[in-house]
């Protein structure tokens, strides 16, 4: 157990490592980012603006030592061994790249070739420089600077004050799936070629099949517009607190609702937290209903029942408990999904969570935020890798690691 | 459909005296999968869809792009100016619905199918190539996959796509590819090079599963006596892997890329919904919702049109897999 946890640990370190270092060399390639942006609204800027701006979101370092500086915090500076500096005139960036406009199917286009002469920057630079900010490294909770959803403010500041919504919205949906999707299952397996078994798997067909955004805008178009055309009591289509208070017609008068309040928060989480629940439970109530019909077939099922137990406990207590082994490797890796959002969902429904966030930092080109956010995700999804194999040897004891 | 050309029939045994009545596979699996009723009907929607997608040129009253100042958000059933109906209406700068919603079709279609073609064929090859060789190729593959597999897909499908459809101008396709999509698909050449990075983006994100299933097969195969039997008289490694794994593993491949089709329809629709997919002058079924969100408060049942065919053909494509998985290998279902 201890050498496989070790074993295991170390491997996801590797896959950690690997996946942060391609999303890292894949954003660095991203086209946009903080100067485009200048540049897009028109502002000129003289070489030592660039050079500025280019040094305070650290653009002016080759990527794998921003990435080293990201991850670590590495390299501050040169280093001092023994009376000694090592590395001080070491290159590794260039403060003002050096350009050149090239007339390209009759486009000027125009790239970056090298460094202008006496421009590098050197580790000792890297040092010296007394305005340069002081990173720590992901490894240290710092994930850098946000360059445009929140202006030089630091991404975990951003990340914090979305992750309550995700996580209400993802805790309140997981726990209606598992609530409504194994009961489900079971039932459909039970009963087996019933029609109820017959119309719970159609439909399970139809609730995976349904695209989740396509299922957001038909339940705002019909319960969010239509109902409020129609004065019916009518949900709010996006966003987790309405702005202002606002009245819902109903049979029986208006109803004014304050903006804040927890009957506001739970009308606007209604539609987000169905969308998700469906699409869910139709995955959850196959999955079960596949696992108990295997282990209805198992011997034990039929000595039980031999036994003369309550078909109700033979269900419960002997098939039941080890149908749900399998199920729980699916619930844990939804856990990162939790975490990083539907990304989808919480668009259509403007949902400020963390999916909603990755997909702005995407459009926005702000990569800290898209970087870090990416990270968390790999993070718990290799985490839940690895609590799923444990918990399986803690669930099914047959199991062996090693 | 396909199902007919997978009979490997015993030919030797054909001449043979006082066999009983032979039934062949094909018809045993035709049998098996008419018996499915949905799937059977799922698959003439879908020969319907793919009939009007064909024939979009000359069924569309208008030209996808072909737009009319002033003539935004027309009702449906309203006629223009040239005595045409717009059957649907019109969208938010005078585009017949009805007709790019058919040419919509033909671009949705094709890229799901290509990208599943693409996907297959790579798992096939990477997961025979693993399964046959073993040893240290077969652990790093299958490491690769692992990794592959391990990483969260959608926030970097995302990424990917964004960077690509920036970068869409610089990117070059070969003239005969761009030709030919533009043929295939009556779009400008300009546009087609989304069109195979998205293709691209999919087939790279979509392998593994097919090479798993398929390394699987080619473990499992590797052990019957028949391939063994091939060895022994001489085959060579490549006829063995063409003329006796890969036909016999067609049957689960052949339905993991029926019920993936279904994903790859979905996958589009929302690259293209978020504006990180397919670009709004070439209509797919996901940029034409996305269009109709926007325009959810002047109409607020445009989101209803566009995305009733994502539905229909991810539902009917996950029937027709479910039908062909019945009818081809009973034992995988649950």
């Amino acid at each position: 157990m201890v050498n496989f946890l070790i074993r295991r640990v170390f491997e996801m370190a590797i896959v950690l490592l690997l996946s942060a270092a391609a999303s890292y060399a894949l954003l660095s390639f991203a086209p946009g980012g903080p100067l485009s942006f200048l540049a897009s609204v028109q502002i000129r800027l003289n070489a030592e603006d660039i050079a500025r701006i280019r040094a305070s979101y650290e653009l002016d370092l080759f990527v794998p030592v921003r990435f080293s500086r990201w991850l670590i915090g590495q390299p501050q500076g040169p280093l001092y061994i023994a009376g000694q500096l090592i590395g001080a005139d070491w290159v590794v960036g260039c403060r003002i790249p050096a350009t050149e406009s090239v007339i390209e199917n009759g486009k000027v286009v125009t790239r970056e070739v090298g460094c202008r002469p006496g421009q590098d920057v050197t580790l000792l630079d890297l040092a010296a420089d007394p305005t340069r900010r002081q990173v720590r490294g992901v490894f240290m909770g710092d994930f850098g600077l946000s360059q445009q959803i929140l202006r030089d403010r630091p991404v975990w500041l951003l990340v914090e004050s979305r992750l309550p919504y995700t996580l209400q919205l993802m805790l309140v949906s997981t726990t209606l799936s598992i609530l409504i999707g194994v009961p489900l299952g079971v039932y459909s397996a039970v009963k087996q070629y019933s029609i109820f078994d017959y119309i719970v798997t159609t439909l399970s067909f139809f609730g995976s099949s349904m695209p989740t955004f396509f299922f957001g805008l038909l339940m705002i178009m019909l319960f969010a517009l239509y109902f409020e055309q129609w004065n019916l009591p009518h949900l709010p289509p996006g966003n987790a607190i309405a702005v202002r208070d606002w009245t819902m017609g109903t049979f029986l008068g208006d109803w004014r609702i304050e903006a804040g309040s927890l009957t506001d928060r739970a009308l606007h989480m209604v539609m987000p937290m169905t969308v998700l629940t469906l699409f869910t439970v139709a995955g959850w109530s196959r999955f079960v209903r596949g696992s108990m019909l295997e282990v209805l077939r198992q011997d034990y099922v039929r000595t039980a029942r031999a036994k003369g137990l309550w078909e109700r406990v033979v269900i419960a207590k002997h098939a039941l408990r080890n149908a749900l082994i399998p199920f729980v490797t699916i619930v844990v890796f939804s856990i990162p999904g939790v975490f990083g959002g539907a990304i989808i969902t919480e668009t259509v429904f403007n949902w400020p969570g963390m999916g909603r966030l990755y997909f702005d930092a995407l459009g926005r080109s702000d990569y800290p935020v898209a970087m870090a956010l990416l990270m968390i995700t790999a993070f718990l999804t290799v985490m839940a890798t690895l609590v799923s194999d444990v918990l399986y040897t803690v669930v099914d004891p047959r199991i062996r690691l090693n | 459909m396909t199902t007919t050309a997978l009979s490997p029939r015993p030919v030797d045994l054909l001449n043979a005296e006082a066999m009983p009545e032979e039934v062949s596979q094909g018809k045993v699996i035709l049998q098996r999968f008419l018996r499915h009723k949905l799937a059977v009907i799922s698959l003439s929607v879908l020969a319907v869809i793919a009939l009007v997608v064909l024939l979009a040129p000359y069924l569309a009253p208008f030209k996808p792009t072909e737009l009319k100042v002033g003539d935004y958000f027309m009702p449906p059933g309203t006629m223009a100016e040239d005595g045409r109906m717009h059957y649907l209406g019109t969208d938010n700068i005078g585009r017949d619905y009805l007709s790019r919603l058919i040419f919509a079709g033909r671009i949705s279609l094709t890229v799901a199918i290509l990208a599943q073609i693409g996907s297959s064929l790579l798992g096939i090859v990477i997961g025979s190539i693993s399964g046959y060789i073993g040893g240290v190729v077969d652990t790093l593959l299958m490491r690769f996959v692992e990794f592959m597999l391990s990483i969260p897909q959608l926030p970097l499908l995302l990424i990917i796509s964004s960077i690509i459809i920036q970068y869409r101008e610089a990117l070059a396709l070969p003239a005969p590819i761009a030709n030919f999509i533009s043929w295939l698909l009556i779009i400008p050449t300009t546009e087609t090079t989304q069109i195979v990075a998205i293709i691209g983006i999919f087939v790279a994100f979509g392998w593994m599963g097919d090479s798993r299933l398929m390394r699987g097969m080619v473990l499992s195969l590797k052990e019957q006596t028949y391939t063994e039997a091939a060895r022994a008289l001489g085959s060579s490694h490549w006829r063995i892997i063409f003329q006796h794994m890969i036909p016999n593993a067609m049957a689960p491949m052949i339905v993991s890329a029926s019920l993936g089709l279904s994903g790859f329809i979905i996958s589009e629709a929302a690259l293209s919904f978020l504006g990180l997919g397919i670009q709004d002058p070439t209509p797919t079924w996901g940029n034409m919702l996305s269009i109709a969100q926007s325009s959810m408060l002047q109409i607020p049942w445009l989101p209803l049109i566009a995305g009733t065919p994502i539905f229909i053909c991810s539902l009917a494509f996950n029937f027709v897999g479910d039908g062909v998985r019945d009818a081809l290998d009973p034992r995988l279902k649950m």
